[in-house]
C-alpha cells in the first residue's frame, strides 16, 4: 500500500486502462469478437505497463517480464474460455 | 504433516519457495494455464463421448419475448406488433431446421434463406426480418442482448413491421443441449400493394432481397393449403401452432434424462474459483512480504491484483447466450 501511494503516478494510468477495458467489455456485450479484441488489448497494455514501470525503476529483467506475460496469458485464457464457451 | 508442508509451500511465502508462494511462481501459473486449457478440451470432448451431461437449462416462454419486444417498442413510441400464428410456425420451422442441419446462422449451409420459411407457411410478406438468440437463461436477457446490438435493435424497433412470430426450440446442436429463440418480424403483402417490392432483413448482416413480385423460390419448402410446410427437412411440424407457444419439455426431459451441467457456468465457476484463490494468495503474500520487508525480484503484486480483478469483473459481467 505504501508503494502504491509512492508510485501513484504510475498506477493511475494502469487503473485507467483497466477500467476502460471493463467499460468497453460491458458496452460491447453484443459483439464477442470485439470483446475478444478488448481482452487482448487489456493484456497487452498490462504487460507494457509492467515493462515500462520496471524499466523506470531500473529493475527490469526477464523474470519480471515473464511474470507479467504469464499472468496476462492466464487472464486471457479465462476470459476467452468464457467468451467462446458455447 | 506432509500435507501441511505442501499447503504452506504452495500458498504461503517461506524459505522453501524462495519467499514467494509457489502458486505465484511463473512456472506454476503456466501449469495452471495448461490445466485450464485441458479442461476446455475436456468440456468440448464430453458431448462426443455420448454422455449427455452438458446443456443449458432455460425457461423461455415465447409470449414473454413478444411482450418484452412490444414493451421496448412502446417505450420507443412505436406501435406494438400483433402475434401471427403463421410467423410463429415459420420461426419454429427455422429453429428446427437449424437443429436438424447443425448450423447457427441466418442462412443454412445449403443456402436456405430465412425468408423461405415465411413463404413456406404461406406468409406473403412486404417486409420481413429475423433475430436469433441461443443459450439465454431467461427472456429478458435475450431481449436486452438484442437491444444492445444496433442491427438487432433496428430490427426490433423497425416501424416497417406489423406482426411478430416467436418460437423457442430446444435440442442438440453440435453435441450440446441448446435453447434457440427465433424471432420473425413481418408485414403482409396486401392486394393493393401488388407493385411494392419485397424487402427482407436479417439482423446481421443486413440483407436486402432483390425486388420481386413472386415469392422467393425455395426447394426445401412447399406451401400447403393448411399453411404448414410439407417438405421440410425437420421432423413433423406441429399441426397446432399454439402448441409451440407453451414451452414444451425438452427431449431430455421427455425421456427422463436431466441436463446436469451447463458448460458456460462450469467454465465460469472454475475460472472464478481460480481467480479468487490467486487473489487470496496474493494478498497474503503481499502482507507477509511487506511485514518481513523481504527484498524480492519480481512484478508488482498490486498491478497483478488489479489485472486479475479486471478478469474477475469480466467473468462476472459475461453472460451465457449469443445473438445473431
Amino acid at each position: 500500500m505504501h508503494r502504491l501511494a509512492r508510485h501513484i503516478q504510475h498506477y493511475v494510468p494502469l487503473f485507467g486502462l483497466l477500467a476502460a477495458g471493463i467499460l468497453g467489455f460491458y458496452i460491447f456485450s453484443y459483439d464477442r469478437a470485439f470483446q475478444a479484441v478488448i481482452s487482448v488489448a487489456l493484456a497487452t497494455s498490462y504487460i507494457s505497463w509492467g515493462i515500462i514501470h520496471h524499466y523506470i525503476h531500473k529493475d527490469l529483467n526477464l523474470t519480471v517480464i515473464s511474470e507479467y506475460v504469464v499472468i496476462a496469458l492466464l487472464g486471457l485464457i479465462m476470459v476467452f474460455s468464457v467468451l467462446f464457451r458455447v | 504433516m506432509i500435507l501441511a508442508y505442501t499447503l504452506a509451500h504452495y500458498f504461503f511465502p517461506r524459505y522453501s519457495n524462495n519467499h514467494r508462494a509457489k502458486l505465484l511462481h511463473s512456472s506454476t501459473l503456466l501449469i495452471l494455464s495448461a490445466i485450464l486449457i485441458a479442461f476446455q478440451f475436456f468440456l468440448q470432448a464430453v458431448p462426443y463421448s455420448g454422455i449427455k451431461v452438458l446443456g443449458y437449462a432455460a425457461n423461455i416462454p415465447p409470449d414473454s419475448i413478444i411482450a418484452l419486444t412490444n414493451e421496448k417498442r412502446s417505450e420507443a413510441g412505436l406501435t406494438t406488433l400483433q402475434l401471427n400464428g403463421s410467423l410463429s410456425q415459420a420461426a419454429k420451422a427455422k429453429g428446427e431446421h437449424m437443429l436438424a442441419n447443425e448450423y447457427w446462422a441466418h442462412t443454412a449451409p445449403d443456402g436456405t434463406e430465412p425468408w423461405s420459411f415465411f413463404v413456406g407457411v404461406g406468409y406473403k410478406y412486404r417486409y420481413a426480418g429475423e433475430n436469433l438468440a441461443r443459450d439465454f437463461s431467461d427472456p429478458n436477457s435475450a431481449v436486452e442482448a438484442w437491444m444492445a446490438s444496433p442491427s438487432h435493435r433496428d430490427n426490433l424497433l423497425s416501424s416497417k413491421y406489423k406482426e411478430i412470430g416467436v418460437a423457442v426450440v430446444e435440442g442438440d446442436l453440435e453435441g450440446v443441449d441448446t435453447t434457440i429463440i427465433v424471432q420473425f418480424f413481418g408485414t403482409q403483402l396486401t392486394g393493393s400493394e401488388g407493385t411494392v417490392p419485397l424487402v427482407a432483413e436479417a439482423a446481421k448482416p443486413q440483407t436486402t432481397v432483390t425486388p420481386t413480385l413472386t415469392p422467393i423460390p425455395t426447394v426445401t419448402l412447399t406451401p400447403t393449403p393448411g399453411g404448414a410446410p410439407s417438405a421440410l427437412t425437420t421432423p413433423v411440424i406441429s399441426q397446432n401452432p399454439e402448441k409451440l407457444l407453451t414451452g414444451e419439455p425438452s427431449r431430455e426431459e421427455a425421456s427422463g434424462l436431466k441436463v446436469l451441467v451447463s458448460p458456460f457456468s462450469t467454465t465460469r465457476n472454475v475460472s472464478l474459483a481460480t481467480i479468487v484463490l490467486l487473489l487470496i494468495v496474493m494478498v497474503v503474500d503481499g502482507i507477509v512480504t511487506a511485514r518481513r520487508k523481504t527484498p524480492r525480484v519480481g512484478g508488482r503484486v498490486i498491478a497483478h491484483m488489479a489485472f486479475l480483478g479486471v478478469v474477475l469483473s469480466i467473468l462476472l459481467i459475461a453472460r451465457a447466450g449469443e445473438i445473431l
